[in-house]
């Protein structure tokens, strides 16, 4: 209310961000598109006895501040990746293990890219530098596929108004409360929604990833449609000193359908970390 | 007879020999069972039928997401799997099914998940309705929305650019007009020169009034915050208007309460835009009696006020079907007011549009015959 404006963006509540435990190193996860911070929910309560557990929405997803959305500066996952570091300097974070769910896995590598210091250690949960195919690479969509996603997401949000309602908020954390009624989970702007889509989709990030040194662990899922384990493999072989590990889970969501194994192969690439 | 018996023997004995099974087999919609991962493990007939494969086939370990089209898949994976996971239900999502003939069956998918005592998932219930029409229309609805949005930024931005074209060479007008004044005219020259020059001003008064329309409307617009006097700024409203009240015989007063800060934090432009708008109507539609503006303070908090402002007037009111329209662009009560009192009836469309920045907005009362009263209320933060 001074007016006056601070050059410091109040990261916690535009991101919504959540701080749990206080061990070290501190570990800040981040969701993908289709949901908020609620993602990592099955996986976090095996870190924050041991660790400072980071959790946050993308602005225009969970409780994020819509307000602070700007179409430029998230016109690129480069915006994203400068809130990651933003997050990182109002926290004081150093020495960060960061852990990216589908398109937060290459939103990581930018932010590594350009401050490399910052981070430990990446995982990687399903990423994908491309997602449409290109001469000599297979991303696994055409972009038919993704203009079928956005038409698809203009069908659902048009029937989802009413579960973005704020009133519905309250049982967020407390899923056996929840109206039969709507779904209450992984609220979004449809408009914003839309734009992100088309931003991940539409993203290449290949030549990224030689530059990233930091450690990494590519988390790749059997069966999985949206990161296929061409594309792990790919991400595995260009980025120097990585780990690959493919998991018996299938899907895109392992953290949710499969957060026992998740939970491990991230303990034992911590294990080995110097 | 009893009257059950009376009215079994009115059914036909086929529908009272439906079982349980019958209807699932064949109910107007699919129903699905599956692991959690998606794998198939029950499908009733109808939706064997529609996506024109065996049951067997179906059977055999085929996932129900494998059966989408991509940009369904996609949202499968990205929007429904989490949800139907963290929730334990999935409403009303929308997908889409391809047939082995390659068409296309849009569906409204409902699930519910089946977990064990210690909440791990067993296996999910699904139930799809074939919505072809109402996917059909529900396009419809959206495109002519999209339109509707699209005409409406047109339309804001024709008339900003327009109203900018219009005022320059207006002002050259508006200039020579003057020049013309001044110099030596017969009587009748000089009713000709008033003439124009009343028009042209009441051309530029329009033409302001739409570029500042124009303005609150584009997202870009912004309250700016600054210290300033609410006194000074209705002192200075007020003497806009003493001419006018003075030649109507109208009486003017201020009635602000002692609570009301010296200094506060606010945008005095846009607050002398919302009084001039507001006076200036009251003014207008009275012609005889007074206008009153009056400010209370309704609550002291520890970092700002907020305060209550009513305009009211002795004039000719407003009938009560008519509230709603006033606020509307280019609305004027009816075509006779515009007639009698000329206007751009943007007035309150723009002070309606900069409370919303505040988020407030204007009470309406008004008995016609005797008068109306505009009222709303701001908070204001004191300066720091």
């Amino acid at each position: 209310m001074s007016g006056s404006v601070s050059k410091r963006p109040d990261v916690v509540s535009r991101n919504n961000v959540r701080v749990l435990g206080d061990g070290q190193p501190a570990m800040l996860f981040a969701h993908g598109f289709g949901c908020d911070q609620n993602m990592w929910r099955l996986v976090v309560p095996a870190f924050q006895d041991s660790h400072r557990v980071v959790l946050f929405d993308h602005v225009g997803a969970g409780r994020s501040d819509v307000s602070a959305y700007d179409r430029n500066k998230y016109a690129t996952l480069d915006g994203y990746a400068t809130d990651v570091l933003e997050i990182c300097d109002g926290l004081q974070l150093s020495d960060v293990i960061f852990v990216g769910h589908s398109v937060s896995a290459m939103i990581g590598v930018l932010a590594a890219k350009r401050e490399p210091a910052r981070f430990k250690a990446l995982v990687l949960v399903g990423p994908s530098p491309r997602y449409i195919d290109d001469t000599g690479y297979r991303g696994g969509f055409s972009r038919q596929d993704i203009e079928g996603l956005l038409a698809s997401l203009d069908s659902n949000y048009l029937g989802w108004s009413s579960s973005m309602a704020p009133a519905i908020m309250g049982n967020a954390d407390r899923p056996e409360l929840a109206q039969e009624l709507t779904n209450s989970f992984c609220r979004t702007d449809p408009d914003i929604a839309a734009h992100f889509a088309r931003v991940t989709f539409f993203s290449d990030n290949r030549e990224d990833l030689r530059f990233v040194r930091t450690p990494a662990l590519v988390l790749q899922c059997s069966e999985d449609v949206i990161a296929p384990n061409a594309v792990g493999d790919y991400v595995h072989r260009h980025m120097p000193g990585s780990r690959l590990v493919v998991m018996k889970a299938t899907g895109h969501c392992p953290n949710l359908s499969a957060p026992d194994e998740t939970v491990s192969a991230i303990k034992d690439f911590i294990d080995s970390l110097p | 007879m009893s009257p059950r018996d009376e009215f079994r023997s009115g059914v036909d004995d086929a529908l009272l020999e439906e079982s349980a099974e019958d209807l699932y087999e064949h109910a107007p919609c699919g129903y699905l069972s599956t692991l959690p991962d998606g794998t198939i493990v029950r499908v009733n007939n109808t939706f064997v039928e529609w996506v024109g494969k065996s049951r067997d086939a179906l059977l055999a370990g085929t996932k129900v997401q494998t059966l989408l089209t991509i940009g369904s898949r996609i949202y499968y994976e990205t929007h429904y799997a989490p949800l139907l996971r963290m929730q334990g239900f999935a409403n009303e999502i929308a997908l889409e099914v391809v047939r082995s003939d390659g068409r296309i069956v849009p569906v409204l998918v409902n699930s519910r998940q089946k977990r064990g005592p210690d909440g791990t998932p067993l296996f999910n219930r699904i139930t799809l309705f074939d919505s072809t029409d109402r996917r059909r229309y529900e396009r419809e609805l959206l495109l002519a929305r999209r339109k509707a949005e699209q005409v409406a930024k047109d339309k804001v931005a024709l008339l900003a650019m327009l109203s900018h074209d219009i005022r320059n060479p207006l002002n050259a007008l508006m200039g020579v007009v003057q020049l013309l004044d001044r110099g030596e005219l017969s009587d009748q020259q000089r009713r000709f020169v008033r003439l124009l020059k009343s028009s042209s001003e009441h051309m530029l008064d329009l033409l302001n009034h739409v570029l500042d329309l124009s303005k609150a409307e584009s997202s870009s617009f912004a309250l700016t915050e600054t210290p300033f006097s609410l006194r000074a700024v209705i002192d200075d409203v007020m003497s806009t208007f003493d001419e006018a009240a003075r030649v109507k015989g109208l009486q003017l007063r201020v009635e602000v309460a002692e609570s009301v800060p010296a200094a506060l934090m606010g945008d005095p432009v846009a607050i002398r835009q919302i009084l001039t708008n507001l006076v200036g109507n009251a003014v207008k539609f009275t012609s005889a009696g007074s206008v009153t503006l009056k400010v209370e303070t309704t609550l002291i908090g520890t970092d700002g006020v907020t305060l209550a402002f009513s305009v009211s007037d002795t004039g000719i009111g407003i009938a009560p079907e008519m509230i709603d329209r006033i606020f509307n662009e280019f609305t004027q009560a009816s075509y006779e007011t515009a007639m009698r009192f000329g206007g751009t009836g943007l007035g309150l469309t723009i002070t309606r549009r900069l409370l919303a920045l505040y988020e407030s907005s204007v009470e309406v009362h008004s008995i016609p015959g005797q008068g109306s009263t505009f009222s709303f209320s701001l908070r204001l933060p004191f300066p720091s």
